[in-house]
């Protein structure tokens, strides 16, 4: 076990941070019901819906405008606020590596992982793993687990809280590839808050995260 | 130090998502979330309305207080790393060819509720008339 080192402990570490998060279901910040025809319901106890029961932990994020990193209080997770993050769009697989990876999906080429990715590449990936907003230098790009946790459903355009500054309304990439088709990940929308997959050659905006300390 | 890495693996194995099925309620408990989810058949596909009033008036091992989970509750019902379909590892009844619906309703358009598509994992809103798959939540004790 301690033979193991440090690569081990950081893992673990990791796992505990995202375990304890996905144990805390957010609130949506719906306070109203609302009918199939998208009127309000009067009385609220006449449709037990999602604005009836209100269910889950109200959310917590502080944003630290000295190095533009918002902290989610309930799971760990900081976010890259800074500028980029509503401007900058990347690539998930250069086009090169997604030809690749189309012709062959279980070709190495279709994971921009450390073992497959070139530095110089212009990818989501890369832009994180050299991003070196607030001088740390771990940042990466969230899974989609992670990056739909941050969706706040009671916005839209944007869908997510108030605290973060840097938003667009479009698709935000996650570092999930999806199962069905490896030349797909998956990405959130945050003008409506759903969470959909698409080619890996595509460019949507980027948001990195990274474990607290 | 060998100590402390031991403590820290059990603690990460013990807070793990941990979902386990019951067979004889057909319940699968998520003791991370401490929800309880209803597994028995796939059933009926049915518009919005009908499905928050079926998760209401369902009883399963004495348990009457069911209700249509929201749309983060339902999220954590996926697992993106399968396909066909994508949920977690515990339930045996699930639908891989139609969406479920969340209880929440789309702040963008109000006649809308958002639906989770367990054949891939895919989540999006649509009109509330629509018929789709219900699995019905209670919070455990």
């Amino acid at each position: 076990m301690t033979a193991s080192s440090t690569t081990t402990l950081d893992q673990t570490k990791t796992k505990i941070r995202l375990s304890v998060g996905s144990s805390v279901v957010k609130k949506i910040g719906q306070t109203q019901s609302y009918d199939e025809s998208g009127d309000k319901v009067v009385p609220i106890s006449s449709l037990e819906d999602d604005g009836y029961y209100q269910s889950g932990v109200v959310a917590h994020y502080t944003r630290d405008d000295a190095t533009e990193i918002v902290t989610d209080h309930l799971t760990g997770l900081e976010w890259a606020d800074d500028a980029n993050v509503s401007s900058v769009t990347k690539q998930w697989l250069t086009t090169d590596n997604y030809n690749i990876c189309r012709a062959n999906t279980s070709d190495p080429a279709c994971y921009d992982t450390n073992s497959t990715a070139d530095p110089a590449d212009d990818t989501a990936t890369e832009y994180c793993a050299s991003l070196a907003l607030g001088g740390y230098d771990d940042w990466r790009l969230p899974t989609s687990v992670e990056l739909e946790g941050i969706v706040e459903h009671g916005n839209t355009s944007p869908s997510i809280s108030t605290v973060f500054e840097n938003t667009s309304s479009n698709g935000y990439w996650s570092s999930s590839t999806y199962e069905g088709f490896k030349d797909f990940a998956w990405f959130v929308y945050f003008s409506s808050g759903g969470t959909d997959n698409y080619y890996k050659y595509y460019s949507f905006y980027v948001r990195c995260v990274k474990v607290g300390q | 130090m060998k100590q402390i890495l031991l403590i820290t693996i059990g603690l990460s194995v013990a807070l793990w998502a941990d979902f386990s099925r019951d067979d004889s309620t057909q319940i699968v408990t998520d003791s991370t979330t401490g929800l309880q989810w209803q597994d028995n058949a796939i059933g009926n596909t049915m518009p919005w309305e009908d499905a928050i009033a079926y998760c209401k008036a369902l009883e399963i091992d004495t348990h009457s207080d069911w209700r249509l989970p929201n749309i983060n509750e339902l999220k954590t019902i996926i697992d993106r790393g399968k396909v066909f379909p994508a949920i977690v590892d515990g339930f045996t009844n699930t639908s891989s060819n139609y969406y479920y619906w969340s209880s929440s309703t789309y702040e963008g358009r109000k006649g809308n509720a958002w639906r989770v598509y367990f054949y891939s994992g895919r989540t999006f809103s649509y009109y509330k008339d629509t018929s789709y798959y219900v699995r019905c939540v209670r919070v455990g004790q």
